[in-house]
């Protein structure tokens, strides 16, 4: 038994803020001192601030569009290689970097699970197969739902909604997934019809579907089959000037039902001024602030050179002059949906960037609950994850954040209302939204807390005025019990596992699921199906199985 | 001063790159048999592989290369290197200035993306030459690379400026996919010259293999400013004087219309 002793406790899902405690790990969990067997080590860390492993919602770590950006940014690998020592694997990239670097990097900051959001379920076995190759992270996905053409019949034919809560149910089990996004619902579809926007209500040429139809089912068949993670909705019009009051259209029409919008930043966007282009980042915090059932992240962008990979090939097709350096790819992926990959750079002189920036930090900001805002960059679409540190700072430090405010375009600073609000997150609350909020968001028990029997997945930090240092650089880091980062360095490479979950479904959906296999889809539905056993096959790795409340 | 001699003690047994020794890189250390090279898979120590004479930097020899070693002469930007043996692959990569003549042959990506700087072969040079990596947007942006002996496939892959002669005979899709600059092809040429090309100028001595069909055939006429290219050529040396029997007749391709068709592809009808 390890004991961490006498360190300053942020642990938000027990309401613990701050408090000096002593905590013990034994066998990988959190242990109760009064049952647990002898203490084989302490180590004093009077002082320094102990907080949950660091969980990401929603980055982009695996799967097919990943590594069309690794290739696309060929350059990016090639002046960026890591070097092999006797513990690490070599790999390459800061912006969408090999699987490899992407875990140290993670672990490094003091990261222990991260969930990638866009699996399309014919890429889910490679997909997994890529998370399974990046160490030190407990791994998730959401598969991609909503654009996929047997949804979209089934919902055309208005097929007894059961079917469409057995076929969602079938394909979070087939893909080993751990929930649902739903991507410009409809949009990725009827850009293969020719359809170069779709807004909430306008319908698909082909199906004659609105968004707004595919959004509802998938959000009555989320509910029905219990999946803890409420739906992930990446919502229309991304990126659009003015499309705020499509994010509003379509917050109402969850009708109360649990939702998640993803990077919310880009969902954010007036239509006033000069230029049109203003922040609205007021309007949807004060949804956020009024829907109880809607939680977010902010997908916050940073100044540099990025690439943006979405499944929204509508929206990237758009965004593709902008593309920088000039190159980029929009493919059609099978049945399922597209994929989109358009390199950028977000420039702090940029009238447009800069404004972005500014209406993530505001909705960071404006949102009055920390337990249902999540902080993401949407690796690697706002910026890379290597600048959480940078962004915790932004967040935790008003002063810093105003000379940020002084460094980038004018107009765009004069036009926000950043440097008017005085609110600072405060440690527990950075806990909660890189912690604690997500654990919950996500069902998963044993996780993000410090609680009796939780896992012991723990980032020790050495306080420090700089909170970008701070936070770049933990002192600890335990994975499951064990450290495997020290000072900020990868010292060990624990085992790590995926989390799944497995609603039920009648097995039936699998007669009609054939058929459309055999005449449709490039494999058979047995290949398509990942088991239980071939997951834990990838690199030993152990499944973590939640429960779906029934 | 006499020129740094490195002969090679061995024949290496892996890849061995050879981009520190330039003249840049070598004046700036004080160490020279400490500087480290990287072999194989891991750093090793100059004077471990070479044996060192001369004193001067800003005139390197390398000997007894072979076709292991790479990147010669990579990043340079002055002084002049020689290579009195094989010039290995990816020989000036990226250089911005200076001179490498090669005796022997070269391998592939023979000064991939240099911008400037003059590289003279002997022998025969692989793929690749003066192309773009496959990291890069372009190929080489500037410069002139002369092979007296054949060359390989993809010349001038992607080059966005600058001249590439060949005085042997070149392989297939020489100029694929160019933006701009020159490419003179004295022997025969493979099949396909100017695949792809958006602009630029390719100049086959002879017709080659096979043409595209996105290429125009705009007919036999007089290029003049050919006239004052040859008369400008034949002055660089006397070893460059046949070109003064070169004449402006030339049979006229355009294209590739596939991609702004904005390029030539002419073969020359008077070589003298």
């Amino acid at each position: 038994m390890i004991k961490l002793k006498g360190g300053k406790v942020y642990d938000p899902s027990n309401g613990i803020d701050g408090r000096v405690m002593d905590l013990y790990i034994e066998d990988g969990r959190l242990a109760d001192p009064a049952t647990a067997g002898r203490i084989d080590r302490v180590l004093d860390l009077a002082g320094r601030i102990i907080m949950p492993g660091g969980i990401d919602i929603h980055t982009h770590i695996g799967g097919g569009k990943v590594n069309i950006a690794r290739m696309l940014l060929a350059e990016d690998h090639a002046s960026n290689p890591v070097a092999p020592d006797m513990l690490m694997r070599s790999g390459s990239g800061s912006i969408a970097p090999s699987s490899f670097v992407t875990g140290y990097r993670y672990a490094e900051m003091g990261y222990t699970s991260c969930f990638e959001p866009a699996m399309m379920p014919v890429n889910a076995r490679q997909s997994h197969l890529e998370m399974a190759d990046t160490p030190m992270l407990d791994t998730g996905a959401y598969v991609l739902l909503g654009s996929d053409d047997f949804l979209l019949r089934l919902l055309q034919r208005n097929k007894d909604p059961q079917l469409v809560n057995d076929y969602v149910a079938w394909t979070i089990q087939a893909t080993r997934a751990m929930g649902v996004k739903v991507v410009n619902p409809g949009g990725i579809n009827a850009f293969k019809f020719n359809q170069r926007k779709l807004d909430l209500d306008e319908s698909n040429r082909h199906y004659g579907l609105t968004p707004r139809a595919i959004l509802s089912a998938l959000l009555d068949a989320l509910d029905a089959i219990g999946v803890p993670h409420p739906l992930h909705v990446h919502a229309c019009n991304l990126g659009v000037p003015g499309n705020y009051r499509t994010t509003l259209n379509t917050i109402a029409s969850a009708e109360g039902r649990p939702v998640h919008l993803t990077h919310v930043q880009f969902h954010s966007y007036g239509q006033e001024g000069d230029r049109k282009f203003s922040s609205a980042a007021a309007q949807v915090a004060e949804a956020v602030n009024l829907n109880p059932n809607l939680s977010i992240d902010v997908g916050q962008v940073m100044f540099g050179q990025t690439v943006t990979a979405s499944a929204d090939t509508m929206m990237q097709h758009r965004g593709h002059v902008h593309a920088h350096p000039n190159k980029w790819v929009c493919m059609d992926i099978e049945c399922d949906a597209g994929c989109g990959v358009v390199p950028f750079r977000y420039r702090d002189k940029n009238f447009v960037n800069a404004l972005q920036w500014c209406i993530g930090l505001e909705i960071f900001l404006l949102v009055n609950d920390p337990w249902r805002v999540f902080m993401t960059t949407d690796h690697p679409n706002g910026a890379p994850f290597t600048f959480y540190p940078h962004l915790i700072r932004l967040l935790m430090d008003r002063s810093f954040r105003n000379d940020m405010l002084g460094t980038i375009n004018r107009d765009a600073a004069g036009a926000s209302v950043l440097s008017s609000i005085d609110r600072e997150y405060s440690l527990y609350e950075i806990a909660i939204i890189t912690r604690a909020a997500p654990a919950r968001s996500l069902g998963l028990r044993d996780l993000g807390h410090l609680g009796i029997g939780a896992i012991a997945d723990i980032t020790v930090y050495r306080p420090d005025d700089n909170l970008e240092a701070m936070f770049g650089k933990p002192e600890y880091v335990f994975k499951h019990g064990e450290p495997c980062v020290r000072d900020g360095k990868v010292c060990a490479i624990p085992a790590t596992s995926t989390h799944v979950v497995e609603p039920e479904y009648d097995p039936g959906i699998e007669k009609s699921l054939k058929h459309y296999f055999d005449r449709y889809m490039t494999m058979s539905l047995e290949n398509f199906k990942i088991s239980r056993d071939e997951l834990e096959g990838y690199n030993q790795h152990s499944l973590l199985v939640h429960d779906c409340r029934l | 001063m006499k020129p740094m001699i490195f002969t090679l003690k061995k024949k290496p047994r892996w890849r061995l790159d050879l981009s520190s020794l330039t003249p840049d890189r070598l004046s700036a250390v004080q160490h020279i048999t400490d500087l480290e090279l990287d072999y194989g898979s891991r750093p090793t120590r100059l004077g471990e592989l070479f044996s060192i004479s001369g004193e001067n930097p800003e005139h390197i020899e390398l000997r007894r290369t072979t076709e292991l070693v790479t990147r010669i002469g990579a990043n340079m930007t002055r002084g002049h290197i020689s290579v009195k043996a094989h010039g290995g692959s990816y020989l000036g990569h990226g250089m911005k200035g200076g001179t490498i003549k090669v005796n022997g042959n070269c391998g592939d990506w023979l000064g991939c993306e240099m911008y400037w700087g003059r590289i003279d072969v002997e022998g025969d040079a692989g793929d690749y030459i003066g192309a773009g990596k496959h990291t890069g947007m372009y190929g080489m942006r500037d410069g002139l690379i002369t092979v007296w002996g054949n060359a390989g496939n993809r010349i001038g892959d992607r080059m966005r400026r600058g001249m590439i002669m060949i005085g042997g005979d070149a392989g297939d899709f020489s100029g694929s996919g160019m933006v701009a600059g020159t490419i003179l092809i004295l022997g025969k040429s493979g099949r396909l010259p100017g695949y792809g090309m958006k602009r630029g100028t390719i100049i086959l001595g002879r017709r080659p293999d096979r043409i595209g069909t996105t290429l125009a055939n705009c007919g036999t006429l007089k290029m003049e400013y050919l006239r004052l290219f040859f008369k400008q050529l034949s002055r660089m040396g006397s070893r460059y004087r046949f070109f003064r029997n070169f004449g402006p007749e030339v049979r006229l391709y355009t294209g590739d219309l596939a991609n702004d068709g904005k390029g030539e592809v002419m073969v020359l009808l008077n070589r003298g």
